[in-house]
């Protein structure tokens, strides 16, 4: 009953007027077959079926935003369950169609390397592949590539073992989600995805799947929590970067407790640090 | 489909709108705007693309909200509330108890002092605040310019590009060197005390300013519908 009424509410929430509205304003006259393939992915998805509605909606917002369709054929984002709660999930077709369209690219790919294919592997000046190689057996690694316009270029590779040793790391999900279900996208995903973070010249869009990939995200389109998330994706704290550098900014006491009322809490060590300098 | 209910960003209400009436209510600025939202809303197309001083001003906005906040000894917060109506949508940089804040990152400071000494608000950004106003119900607003740091990435592909342009040198060519380190001395602006890498212009709200957009719009609106939806 409870599954049922939750099933209802995804759908109706989906297809309220307000929440139609709202995608015809993002993504035009595509929002109809947006819906309808969210809603296919939904009701052939137990786990999903059972989620969060409010998560399916902010998941669906979020890639129809980046303007990527929901469809599990094309692998350019998907909607995945993860707990009670949906998760929005870039796939490295995603980051390939969101780097063309900025212009900027000349090529891009990623790919699995076999025995034999990597001939050298120099982490300054790049890695050489021989793809003449047949490719033999599983994966050694995966490789990552990007030439832009302007004539600049930058590889990554990853043996098979990094990108494990990657998804356990990050991933609370590792052994019973989508790196359980299909690794190869997932390795070649956190290959790409690793490259463009580094290297690449960040569109607004990019930087947007690279922050809300794997998360579950919030009403302002704001990840509420991050699945393989690792240092190089996050964001630093600029607010509280803010909040610091003006407690380092204050000239008297009184300054210092003034600001204190504006921060709140959990600068409650700085502040007090800050406090010891002043003459009472 | 029509586009009886398209809402337009803040962001491009200045492009939709003439200084002065002009006949038929659209000038070619705004009629290119409008194609530009067909084509997208039928094709997906988009014709923005990003530019280095985009891209810039989105990395450091951060940097420059906290800049602004150590100038002001106030600790703003980026918003990251949609606003909307039934004609406008936009999400403001800072909404505080009593007004607007917009802040626009120079790319240097050759720009900054350009958009410093300007005498006339710029006409987008004009549009952007009044916009920003009308959806928050404020009757004030700041447009604030901002001097920080341009990220090392961007630095590096500056010099990355600046290589390129000067037919690959060795990385011990002295007018390679040299123009690198003017490259990066363009970029760095931290050393510059707050207050002279800040400018602000201030701007009240007109609620007949608004209903001219609110007009135009409409007009806009059954432009699209007549000329769009029969191709």
């Amino acid at each position: 009953m409870t599954n049922q009424l939750q099933k209802q509410t995804a759908k109706g929430l989906l297809t309220s007027p307000s929440v139609q509205a709202k995608f015809t304003e993002v993504i035009g006259k595509k929002s109809t077959q947006f819906i309808t393939s969210v809603l296919q992915i939904v009701n052939n998805n137990k786990l999903l079926a059972n989620a969060d509605p409010n998560s399916i909606l902010n998941a669906a917002m979020t890639a129809a935003t980046l303007d990527l369709p929901i469809n599990n054929n094309l692998g350019f984002a998907y909607i995945v369950p993860y707990g009670n709660a949906a998760q929005f999930q870039m796939g490295w077709r995603g980051f390939v169609q969101l780097a063309q369209r900025t212009g900027l690219y000349k090529t891009i790919s990623v790919s699995a390397i076999y025995d034999g294919q990597l001939v050298s592997n120099d982490p300054l000046k790049g890695c050489e592949f021989d793809f003449s190689v047949v490719p033999v057996g599983k994966p050694i690694g995966y490789a990552a590539y990007f030439k832009l316009l302007s004539g600049y270029e930058a590889t990554l590779y990853m043996s098979h073992s990094e990108v494990e040793a990657h998804g356990k790391k990050y991933s609370k999900t590792y052994s019973s989600g989508p790196w359980k279900d299909n690794f190869e996208a997932m390795a070649k995903k956190t290959c790409l995805k690793l490259l463009l973070s580094r290297f690449a010249p960040l569109s607004v869009e990019i930087q947007m799947a690279v922050t809300l990939d794997q998360s579950k995200i919030n009403d302002n389109l704001q990840p509420e929590y991050i699945d393989n998330q690792d240092a190089e994706f996050t964001e630093v704290d600029k607010e509280r970067d803010r909040a610091i550098d003006m407690i380092a900014d204050c000239t008297s006491i009184d300054e210092l407790i003034a600001l204190e009322k504006q921060l709140g809490y959990g600068y409650e060590v700085e502040i007090k640090e800050k406090s010891s300098t002043f003459k009472i | 489909m029509n586009y009886d209910n398209l809402l337009f960003r803040c962001s491009s209400a200045g492009n939709l709108i003439a200084e002065k009436e002009v006949a038929g209510g659209l000038t070619e600025t705004a009629i290119s705007l409008l194609e530009e939202k067909h084509i997208y809303s039928q094709y997906g197309i988009e014709k923005d693309i990003e530019s280095k001083y985009m891209t810039k001003g989105t990395q450091v906005e951060d940097d420059s909200i906290t800049l602004l906040s150590r100038l002001d000894k106030i600790f703003y917060k980026k918003n990251t509330q949609i606003f909307s109506d039934d004609f406008i949508i936009g999400t403001p940089d800072i909404v505080t108890n009593d007004c607007i804040i917009d802040i626009k990152s120079n790319w240097d400071i050759f720009s900054f002092y350009k958009a410093k000494r300007a005498k006339k608000m710029n006409k987008i950004y004009y549009w952007q605040l009044m916009c920003y106003m009308h959806l928050a119900g404020l009757k004030s607003a700041k447009l604030v310019y901002c001097l920080v740091d341009t990220p090392e990435q961007f630095i590096e592909k500056e010099i990355i590009n600046l290589w390129y342009k000067l037919g690959k040198p060795s990385s011990d060519d002295k007018y390679f060197i040299q123009a690198s380190e003017d490259l990066r001395k363009k970029a760095i602006y931290s050393h510059i005390p707050i207050k002279e890498r800040v400018s602000i212009t201030t701007l009240e709200y007109d609620a007949k300013e608004m209903e001219r957009l609110q007009k135009i719009i409409l007009i806009a609106r059954k432009y699209m519908n007549d000329n769009f939806l029969n191709d």
